[in-house]
């Protein structure tokens, strides 16, 4: 197997455990057949374990493996449930693909009846398919809790064309309605995605064709590239700002490093095209023009950090824009932003699953230029955050968030003004969100039972050590040893012609012995072989044999040297030995010098992440949630010039939150305006429904 | 009989796909009770495909091993405690090695029986 890659995955896991509900303490200790020899039918089939859709497996069930109530109790059939289950949780679909994953069925019974000869037959299933790259970083919490059958691959998902509706409502957009698609192509690209949003004064409209790749070693694990189109139509309460551009980028994800395993994002952003408003030359500020052909390269690089419970990113962009000023760059654009975001479960048991959650971000930006500046650049502020990388995923702001205006209302210092936006701005937004109603994803009495929680750690465990396998292939001393391979090789194949070329001479015995001596050169030398596409792992050819046959080094020494040496006495055969013996020697020493604590560091790793959102699945996620959710903004912009106006508001709100796992997501609210100006808004409402369940295949 | 647990059914699928991510690997272990006596079964697959945007279609390798009484003990702490370091290293070293001389028709299925089922024993080598 090669190597690791590192990257990668992460992987999976999970599993499972032997579960057995507590009411199985009502059923005696006897096997499946034993139930069916005393007329036992079957009452209900249920499944446990972080599933989703799990009404249509069950029904799958009964058509497939015919466990459905009223059927008589066998083995054959309570095992040919679990194997059907099995089989489905390897042929699920999933957005991607781990590099590591571990699943557990289990089949028990319940709730047995002597007088009814009824009992109840309980699946646990468990599986963990965990997205590494795309998952520790700040914008991957809130899709994981809204859509895990995607996020977490749960239940099926569309793979080759997805099609998600969503709608929205604001005072500055209007009810806007719209969808995201996506084509999965196999090409150059690898899918054609669109993301479409109108309203009677609004339209965002981003259409691309994007590839990622994963690396397999070295600090990079991800890289993806586009090329698409992006239009907008972003209303002000005056002007709409137009932007009509060709945009390209490439952005690049790192494995987890350091001590803390830091993910650190890079992207670059070229775009081409035309900004326009229709704000009169006289509202404009010295150096600022409505209209303009332009071309910008964006430029940022982030850090996103996670701990068990908390996360904290950092992120920093650079604009260099063009527009056919008088300068190479007409216009810099600098925007930065921190977020910290704290999950608080209570200890109390009857408040598990609803976890508080709180995140805080910060945002500024800042945007210079003497000349020829398209005014659609200037920050434009409100409830809707303008991200500064449109269509890559990557929520890094370009204007201050505050929910208590409009997108793109808070604009100037005073109503008299025009809107023409900020040079310079700060925003601080604080959310707090906690489901009180909700129904969990594992049920209680699963998470109740000890053992299956100890079961899922040493799982977790299992799928550790194979990443510290492939992380040892990256190891130089393992290169170095795979580099010398050949060297034991050409000695084993000496040693294996010698004992061929003596067969003729050899005894009954010593002619088994023979055979058995180069079955195991056999054995060794294809480990050994460069043509094996994957490499088996070369070290395992030092492991202590478990019988004789076992293919290691030692038996080798054993069985051809030790034994076969000493019953034919041959010097040649004496010869070849010593010298396979003092390579085997170089080898073994070169295989101690990997760097296993290294391996075992990166590993462990690479499993922070799936650890800790198997915690989350097991303790956290919900079926469906209904919170309330408050939030407190405060933004201030500098409107730049020679008068250095400025204005800072603050706003308080609330809302509350609805989700269905994998279903949708909707959330309603108002938010005031705390110390508005006469002619704001006292405040606004905000609506969003997202479909989470795509349609497609 | 009130009070005692049921036998327990299980089983356990470990899927290690190659950094290539055209090959995968499937060890699986199920336990069933069979005429009141326990059955493991080491269910062995090996996946490959052309592209990496296809999906892996049927196994090439498919094995149902019936595991040795001797092993029985080590299939109970896998399944329960998962793959050890010397069980992963044989996996990925002389169990795919096996797997990939098998498709290409080079050894036969009981050399790779006995391969894949030392991954137990190995546990404790």
């Amino acid at each position: 197997m090669p190597r690791v890659t590192a990257l990668v995955c992460l992987f999976c896991t999970a599993i499972a455990a032997l579960v057995s509900s507590p009411a199985s303490a009502q059923c005696p200790d006897r096997s499946f057949d034993a139930f069916g020899k005393q007329g036992y039918r079957i009452r209900e089939v249920r499944l446990t374990g972080p599933l989703l859709r799990r009404s249509s497996i069950r029904d799958d069930l009964g058509v497939a493996a015919r466990v459905k109530p009223g059927a008589a109790v066998t083995s054959d059939t309570i095992e040919g449930g679990k194997a059907h289950l099995r089989q489905l949780l390897r042929e699920t679909p999933a957005l991607f693909e781990s590099p590591v994953v571990v699943s557990v069925v289990t089949a028990a019974v319940d709730r047995c009846d002597e007088a009814s000869k009824q009992l109840d037959v309980v699946y646990g299933v468990y599986t963990t398919k965990v997205p590494l790259v795309v998952s520790r970083v700040v914008e991957s919490r809130e899709p994981q809790e809204v859509d895990p059958a995607t996020r977490l691959a749960l239940a099926p998902t569309p793979l080759r064309f997805k099609l998600t509706p969503r709608s929205s409502y604001d005072p500055s957009n209007g009810a806007m309605g719209g969808a995201t698609m996506s084509l999965a192509t196999g090409r150059f690209f690898d899918r054609l995605t669109t993301d479409v949003q109108v309203s009677d004064s609004a339209l965002f409209l981003d259409v691309a064709a994007a590839s990622s790749r994963e690396l397999s070693t070295g600090w990079l694990r991800v890289y993806e590239w586009s090329l698409g189109y992006h239009h907008a139509d972003r209303p002000t309460d005056q002007e709409t700002l137009k932007e009509r551009a060709f945009v390209g980028y490439v952005t690049t994800v790192s494995r987890p490093l350091g001590s803390r395993g830091a993910i650190v994002r890079w992207s670059s952003l070229a775009e081409a095209g035309e900004q326009r408003t229709a704000l009169l030359p006289e509202v404009l500020p010295a150096g600022y023009i409505a209209s303009a052909n332009y071309g910008s390269w964006k430029n940022a690089v982030g850090v996103d950090l996670h701990a068990k419970r908390h996360g904290l990113s950092a992120a920093y962009g650079l604009l260099l824009g063009m527009s056919h000023g008088s300068d190479a760059v007409d216009y810099v654009k600098h925007v930065a932003e921190a977020t910290y975001d704290v999950r608080i479960p209570w200890q109390a048991a009857a408040w598990t699953h609803r976890p508080l959650d709180i995140t805080t971000r910060w945002s500024g930006g800042h945007l210079g230029g003497d000349d020829a500046i398209p005014v659609t650049e200037r920050f434009f502020g409100g409830a809707t955050a303008t991200p500064f990388l449109p269509g890559t995923g990557w929520t890094l702001r370009a204007s201050p968030e505050l929910r208590g205006f409009p997108p793109r209302w808070f604009n100037r210092v005073n109503t008299n003004q025009a809107a023409i936006g900020a040079t310079r701005y700060q925003s601080v937004t604080l959310t707090a969100a906690m489901p009180l109603w909700q129904r969990p994803l594992v049920p209680p009495e699963v998470i109740a039972e000890p053992e299956v929680v100890q079961q899922i750690n040493a799982q977790l465990d299992s799928a550790e050590e194979v990443i510290d396998i492939l992380h040892r292939q990256t190891d130089p001393a393992y290169i170095s040893l795979i580099e010398r391979a050949p060297s034991l090789d050409s000695r084993l194949r000496a040693l294996d012609v010698r004992v061929a070329s003596i067969g003729n001479t050899l005894s009954a015995n010593s002619t088994a012995q023979a055979a058995a001596c180069r079955t195991l050169i056999d054995g060794v030398r294809v480990q050994l072989d460069p043509t094996q596409n994957p490499r088996p792992y070369l070290v395992a050819v030092f492991a202590n044999p478990v019988d004789a046959d076992d293919p290691t080094l030692s038996n080798v020494r054993h069985v051809c040297l030790t034994q076969l040496g000493k019953q034919v006495g041959d010097d040649e055969l004496t010869k070849l030995g010593e010298a396979l013996v003092s390579e085997i020697d170089t080898m073994e020493a070169l295989a101690n010098r990997i760097d296993a604590v290294r391996a075992k560091t990166m590993a462990a790793r690479d499993m922070v992440f799936p650890r800790d959102v198997v915690r989350s699945i097991f303790h956290e996620l919900n079926v469906w949630s209904l919170g309330p959710a408050l939030m407190f903004d405060g933004a201030r912009i500098d409107l730049g010039g020679p008068t250095g106006e400025s204005a800072t508001r603050y706003a308080l709100g609330a809302g509350s939150r609805f989700t269905l796992a994998s279903t949708f997501h909707l959330t309603a609210g108002y938010v005031w305006n705390l110390n508005r100006d006469g002619g704001e808004p006292r405040g606004a409402p905000f609506f969003t429904i997202d479909l989470t369940a795509p349609f497609g295949r | 009989m009130p009070g005692v647990r049921t036998l327990k059914s299980i089983s356990v699928d470990l899927e290690v796909m190659t950094t290539d991510r055209l090959k995968k690997i499937i060890f699986g272990l199920d336990k069933s009770i069979e005429d009141e006596e326990i059955q493991w079964v080491i269910e062995f697959q090996f996946l490959q495909r052309d592209n990496k945007t296809d999906p892996f279609g049927d196994p090439l390798v498919k094995l149902s091993i019936d595991v040795k009484k001797s092993n029985e003990q080590a299939a109970e702490e896998t399944a329960s405690k998962g793959l050890n370091n010397p069980q992963a290293s044989h996996l990925l070293g002389p169990g795919l090695a096996d797997t990939q001389r098998f498709r290409d028709g080079k050894i036969p299925e009981d050399k790779l029986a006995a391969t894949v089922q030392r991954t137990l024993p190995k546990r404790n080598a």
